[in-house]
């Protein structure tokens, strides 16, 4: 009898159970949050996608996302204050992009990301950007075409730029609060902006065009000291910084030609070995790179079935890169003092001991540091061709 | 009951997962915190003293290799001494048979369900142990031989699929904590993984057909669960970094979710979280079989089914109110768990060794003539 | 379990005398001397029932000996009892030898038995109950005036379906026999494929009314004997009114009534039963049915096909694992499906879940009631499909297909991917080789769908290491019932999920027999050596 009280028990359970239980179409699925700062107060935007205007089936051509905007104390209260507003609960678990205003940027961003680390939803595997000059809620506001989810395209723009031309660098959320609190090392996020006409961005107008009024593109790197954005690299400083730290998968690079013109150097593959050491007592960095590429392009009259024009090629292209690179390290030595290159870590780990003298004080000795660079670029192919047709060019 | 056996190798799994148990879902954290990256070289050292202690576990309890713990005690220490003395380990064994099902809960609670209240959750886990101790200690390893095979396909599918993300730089540098420190938190990992195998001396040698090849399991069990730890450890620091390590809470759960292979095998960590619940019931089915045999033999209660269920229903209570927050169960396990475990789990068998050569002729004497 | 042996034994003690007992029939059972008396008793007692034929005749020198014949109508030989029985009792003892035996006083009914029946299998009969059960399967009883004795002459006959291709396990190669309902046809197939002495038959009659013949094979020396005492054992404990199918042998002497597992395998195929046989099994054969019993039967058989065995061993070992994740496909399939959909979005990959969501947008239901609407569907179908005579089966079909498929996803009451998870759980539900599997994956499959309702992944986990536990804790005849995989044992692993050359096995399965392991000699020649072999010279 008394098995029969607690197998009924246990049944029970399961009738009175389903405390968890949300059906799909009770979530409103947000693939990208924005974080302003505005007056004291947070407001907080989440795009949120309208299922049935991403299905092809039941489309009825208006927007297939949506924008709730709340703002409260903390973030999280402005997450909750969106359900005045959303007739669905805000569902993170699939968020793409995390947009933090350049305001609040300014004045610090680990407040804020709290919650996004602690929330058990949320997947920290989404991208942190930077909204440049604008709002990270004027960036929501934008129809995009071809990836109809605005979120989507911000997502998978910043992964191909990332991946190809490496002047980009798509950094998720666990990577940002590793920089923000490891020793020796400063945070950088990527900067999204807005060109064109804001006001028709919100619009399907945006979209029916060949030529969309307002898109959403990426700007370059916005250097951090501490939790606080201090300033953006230009181009080539953001590429030095791929370079530096190793995060170049492929890349294209012009070079001068021997002669005048220009080359293009597709970099296939690219490796940075960083190490730190102590000499006389101060510290150094040797950088070391080893890459590999091809001839993508020749807008000169070189001839490339001789193989000392590879190798003039190869030492043009290492010399201009150890230039880029001086240049970055110089900007941040100088300008920013921030070290956002890791060298301090990779001090730490080969002298832990003589790290721990100078860590509180890193940021100066940062500005002093010796930087040894050395490159070694091998180059195989030189695409389908060999020699240019520009050579035999009528003039 | 008596005549129930188990082969060598039932046992050595058993062993494994007893070993695994909650160990890979909070040593992680719990050393990364002490020793940053330095955590997996304390479960390396902390393994190795474990294998010290379950030798002396081996070593004991050769001695009667009839007997229980709970008989041994007696034996030895004589029958009221021997019977305060078995109290204390059938205290611990039932004390974190609810702090397993704390365990289990507070984890569901925290990363998949929210809303349900833990009393459910209790409940529903607690169902399979009692269920699982009722069908008796043959059905418990069979069904471990099952659901280890499982375990391990999971396991090793996790460590293939993690392996790209692993960072060097992240277990860098090397040996940086100081010694005192990695002594220090080896010796809470001893106090989790092993000295609490003390509970598997009801099952050992009494329950085993061949006691001379279990001996070799329990030590190679010991070894293989330390081995899987190591592993998840390493995983850990090496992939989330020592910082992100010792900030999480459930470390490995964390690292289930970093695994991305091509965009496509992505999102399975509700899966891994299978392979937890399975290890953690193992390790509670265990505890809980140690308390209610230590308890029935106690008493001289001759069939122990009786007992599961108001026990059970006794730890579902005390899962609930055992610890007040998830701060106080981390801080309680570090200080106060770490001590009770080391006395009940290496103190008394020392000093069981200790009383057992001082009497042992005495006691040959008794069993001989018994 | 407990409460059926417990009625078992009580009731043993005041059932009928078994038709062993015949020697020491008591006073009220036992024939009377006087043919007459006889007569109007059997008369009496089976109510003058028009297919019982009494034909009484004279014998004997001047046929002074008074004697009857009884028969049953329709399951007697009627040729043989006018050719070997009447003729030699009626027209060849006149004037010939025996008359002379007869005559001398001995014992008339043995110089009949030893001199004059020109038929097989005779037997004495000195009781009512052995007399009854005798003439009601079928045999012609001869009772003679003056003894309290009658014999049994068997020469039962009547119309039966042949020996047929089985329909419930079909096989692409293989021996297309199957059993019938006959037993001595069934016990003679098997006979046909082990012609080995040791190949034995024990026979039963088990069922007050029904009087159903039971027999039990073996292959003495390859089979536990523990395992066939307690066959035995569990046989004789049986005492029930009627036997009208194996499966109430199978109801009455299993191990664990309450599970939904069978812990007796069945099958209609006698290639089945000898490969069983030579494992060390026994098999179990009762008449009126063509589906024999065999015992012990672990988790791993119902998924291994005969055909494995007759193809090659790799295609072999791909079909079983294949029929295991079948199975967990079949198991799993809908409530993996709630648990992810309701409780862990998290899983899905993005699109998937944009997707399934924007068609769940209008679906009246949620995703677990949505499930059991289309699993209880289907479950209607199939068993409409079962039951509904071959013509209609077709139609049903259509229906089945039209509504479930189409109208309901388009009416927008179901979404589209529930249709397509029950139909995945269905098609692997009828992977399975067996049957009885397969029926109790479909209870489950409930369970854990309510189990997921509540639980999501946790429940599903739970409900697995409660299934495993189970399934862990059942034993077939003492046999584990997860065996060989837990408890583990390596050799047998040689024909458990995957199944390897048959050079390879060179002994039975452990745990079911002890003795007698050996299958093939020497290992060392069991594989086929190519070099060895003449090669036809390519010109």
């Amino acid at each position: 009898m008394k098995r029969y009280v607690f197998v009924l028990l246990i049944f029970s359970l399961f009738l009175t159970g389903c405390w968890d239980r949300r059906e799909l179409n009770e979530l409103a699925i947000t693939l990208a949050l924005g974080i302003d700062k505005i007056e004291g107060e947070y407001e907080v935007s989440a795009q949120v996608v309208v299922p049935s205007e991403v299905s092809p089936k039941s489309s009825t051509g208006s927007s297939p996302v949506t924008l709730f905007r709340a703002k409260g104390e903390t973030v999280y209260e402005a997450l909750r204050k969106m359900t005045n507003e959303s007739p669905r609960k805000i569902y993170p678990g699939h968020l793409r992009m995390l947009v933090l205003g350049e305001e609040l940027a300014k004045e610090g961003i680990s407040e804020s990301l709290d919650l996004l680390a602690r929330d058990w939803e949320l997947r920290s595997d989404f991208y942190v950007v930077i909204a440049k000059d604008k709002t990270a809620t004027e960036i929501l506001n934008v129809s995009t075409t071809i990836e109809n989810i605005p979120a989507n395209k911000m997502f998978n723009t910043l992964k191909t730029s990332e991946s190809s031309l490496a002047s980009t660098k798509g950094i998720t959320l666990d990577e940002l609060i590793a920089d923000l609190t490891s020793e020796g090392k400063n945070a950088v996020l990527t900067g999204i902006e807005v060109k064109g006409d804001q006001e028709v961005g919100p619009s399907k107008q945006n979209v029916e065009t060949i030529t969309p009024s307002a898109t959403i593109t990426y700007d370059y790197l916005a250097v951090f000291k501490g939790n606080k954005l201090i300033g953006w690299l230009t181009e080539r400083e953001s590429r030095g910084y791929n370079d530096i730290t190793n995060s170049v998968k492929s890349t294209v690079m012009p070079i001068s030609c021997p002669g005048e013109g220009e080359a293009s150097i597709e970099v296939i593959d690219f490796n940075t070995d960083m190490k730190g050491k102590f000499k006389n007592g101060s510290p150094e960095v040797d950088l070391t790179i080893e890459a590999e590429g091809n001839v993508g392009a020749v807008e000169c009259k070189i001839d490339l079935k001789e193989t000392e024009t590879i190798d003039t090629l190869e030492k043009i292209y290492e010399k201009e890169l150890k230039g880029i690179i001086n240049e970055t390290i110089d900007t941040l030595q100088n300008k920013y003092e921030s070290d956002i290159f890791g060298f301090g870590k990779a001090i730490h780990r080969s002298n832990p001991k003589e790290w721990k003298k100078i860590k509180e004080q890193w940021n100066e000795e940062f500005s002093e540091l010796t930087v040894n660079i050395e490159v070694n670029m091998k180059l195989h192919n030189t695409g389908t061709l060999s020699n240019s047709f520009l050579k035999r060019v009528k003039e | 009951m008596q005549n129930v056996k188990i082969n060598s190798s039932q046992f050595l799994i058993l062993v494994i997962l007893f070993t695994v148990g909650t160990s890979i879902l909070t040593i992680p954290s719990a050393l990364a915190a002490d020793t940053d990256q330095d955590a997996w070289i304390t479960v390396i050292i902390g393994t190795g003293i474990g294998l010290l202690v379950i030798w002396l576990y081996t070593t004991i309890a050769l001695w009667f290799p009839s007997l229980t713990y709970v008989q041994l005690n007696e034996k030895v220490f004589g029958k009221w001494v021997g019977k305060v003395l078995s109290l204390l380990v059938i205290i611990m064994a039932f004390l974190y048979t609810a702090s397993l099902l704390y365990y289990s809960g507070t984890f569901l609670n925290i990363h998949v369900m929210p809303n349900t209240p833990l009393v459910a959750l209790n409940i529903l886990m607690m169902g399979i142990i009692v269920m699982g101790v009722r069908l008796g200690l043959e059905t418990i390893a069979r069904s471990a031989e099952i659901l280890f095979f499982v375990f391990l396909i999971l396991f090793l599918s996790l460590v293939v699929l993690i392996a790209p993300g692993i960072q060097i730089e992240n277990i860098q540098p090397v040996f940086e904590a100081e010694a005192k420190k990695i002594i220090k938190s080896s010796i809470f990992y001893v106090a989790v993984a092993s000295s609490n195998a003390v509970v598997l001396l009801m099952v050992f040698p009494a329950f085993i057909n061949k006691v001379k090849h279990a001996k070799k399991s329990f030590i190679i069990g010991n070894l293989i669960g330390g081995i899987v730890i190591i592993i998840v450890t390493f995983l850990c620091i090496s992939v989330l970094g020592p910082e992100k390590t010792a900030r999480e809470i459930y470390a490995s759960y964390e690292l289930t979710k970093r695994i991305n292979v091509g965009d496509f095998i992505q999102r399975i960590e509700a899966v891994s979280s299978t392979l937890w619940i399975i290890s953690v019931y193992f390790k509670a089915v265990l505890y809980f079989y140690a308390s209610v045999l230590g308890i029935a033999q106690l008493l001289n209660i001759k069939d122990y089914r009786p007992l599961t269920l108001p026990l059970g229903m006794i730890a579902v209570f005390l899962s609930i109110i055992i610890y007040p927050s998830i701060s106080y169960q981390v801080n309680w396990d570090e200080t106060t768990g770490t001590y009770f475990s080391l006395f009940v789990g290496v103190v008394l068998p020392l000093l069981l060794a200790v009383v057992y050569g001082v009497r042992k002729k005495s006691l040959k004497k008794d069993s001989g003539s018994s | 379990m407990r409460f059926f042996r417990k009625k078992n034994s009580d009731g043993l003690k005041s059932s009928t005398p078994l038709p062993s007992q015949k020697q020491n029939p008591d006073q009220k059972n036992a024939l009377k001397t006087d043919l007459q008396a006889n007569i109007k008793i059997l008369k009496d007692s089976l109510g003058e029932s028009s297919d019982i034929i009494f034909r009484e005749i004279r014998i004997g020198k001047e046929g002074t000996i008074k004697a009857g014949i009884i028969f049953t109508d329709g399951l007697t030989d009627t040729p043989s009892l006018q050719n070997f029985i009447l003729e030699t009792l009626m027209i060849d003892n006149k004037g010939n030898e025996l008359q002379k035996k007869m005559s001398a006083g001995k014992d008339l009914i043995n110089v009949l038995k030893d001199y004059a029946m020109t038929v097989g299998e005779i037997e004495d009969l000195t009781s009512f109950d052995v007399l009854y059960t005798g003439l009601l399967s079928g045999d012609t009883i001869i009772l003679i005036d003056g003894y309290a004795q009658g014999l049994i002459i068997s020469n039962k006959q009547w119309a039966e379906r042949g020996v047929t291709e089985p329909s419930a396990q079909t096989v692409v190669r293989g021996p297309r026999e199957g059993f019938s309902e006959n037993i001595r046809i069934n016990t003679a197939l098997v006979r046909r494929r082990l012609k080995d002495p040791n190949l034995w038959t024990e026979s039963k009659v088990i069922g007050r009314k029904t009087k159903t013949s039971i027999a039990m094979m073996y292959l003495n020396g390859v089979a536990n004997d523990k395992v066939v005492e307690e066959v035995r054992l569990r046989l004789d404990q049986i005492d029930i009114d009627g036997i009208l199918e194996s499966g109430y042998i199978e109801e009455l002497i299993e191990d664990s009534p309450y599970s939904p597992f069978p812990t007796i395998y069945n099958t209609e195929r006698p290639d089945i039963v000898a490969a069983a046989l030579l494992e060390g099994r026994v098999a179990i054969l009762v008449d009126g049915t063509p589906f024999v019993l065999i015992v012990p039967a672990l988790f791993v058989q119902f998924f291994q096909a005969s055909e494995d065995y007759y193809q090659r061993a790799d295609i072999a070992s791909f079909i079983r694992l294949l029929r295991f994740f079948a199975l967990s496909i079949a198991l799993f399939a809908p409530s993996l499906f709630i648990a992810i959909t309701t409780f862990h979005q998290a899983m899905l990959p993005p699109a998937l879940l944009m997707s399934l969501t924007a068609q769940r947008e209008g679906v009246p239901f949620p995703a677990f009631v949505e499930a059991m609407l289309m699993e209880l569907t289907f479950e209607l179908l199939r068993e409409a499909g079962v039951r509904m005579p071959r013509s209609i089966g077709s139609a049903m079909s259509i229906v089945g297909a039209f509504v479930v498929g189409t109208a309901a996803v388009e009416a927008g009451i179901i979404s589209a991917a529930m249709v397509i998870v029950v139909s995945l759980t269905a098609i692997a539900s009828f992977v399975s080789p067996t049957y009885d599997i397969a029926i109790a994956v479909r209870l489950l499959r409930f369970a854990f769908m309510i189990a997921a309702a509540s639980f999501g992944l946790f429940g599903i986990t739970v409900g697995f290491i409660a299934l495993i536990l189970h399934l862990c804790s059942l034993r077939s005849f003492g046999v584990p019932y997860m065996s060989p995989l837990a408890p583990f044992n390596m050799s047998n692993q040689k024909d458990t999920l995957i199944r390897l050359p048959r050079w390879k096995m060179f002994t039975r399965p452990r745990l079911i027999n002890q003795k007698d392991v050996v299958r093939q000699q020497s290992p060392a020649d069991a594989k086929p050596d190519p070099t060895n072999r003449n090669e036809l010279e390519g010109d």
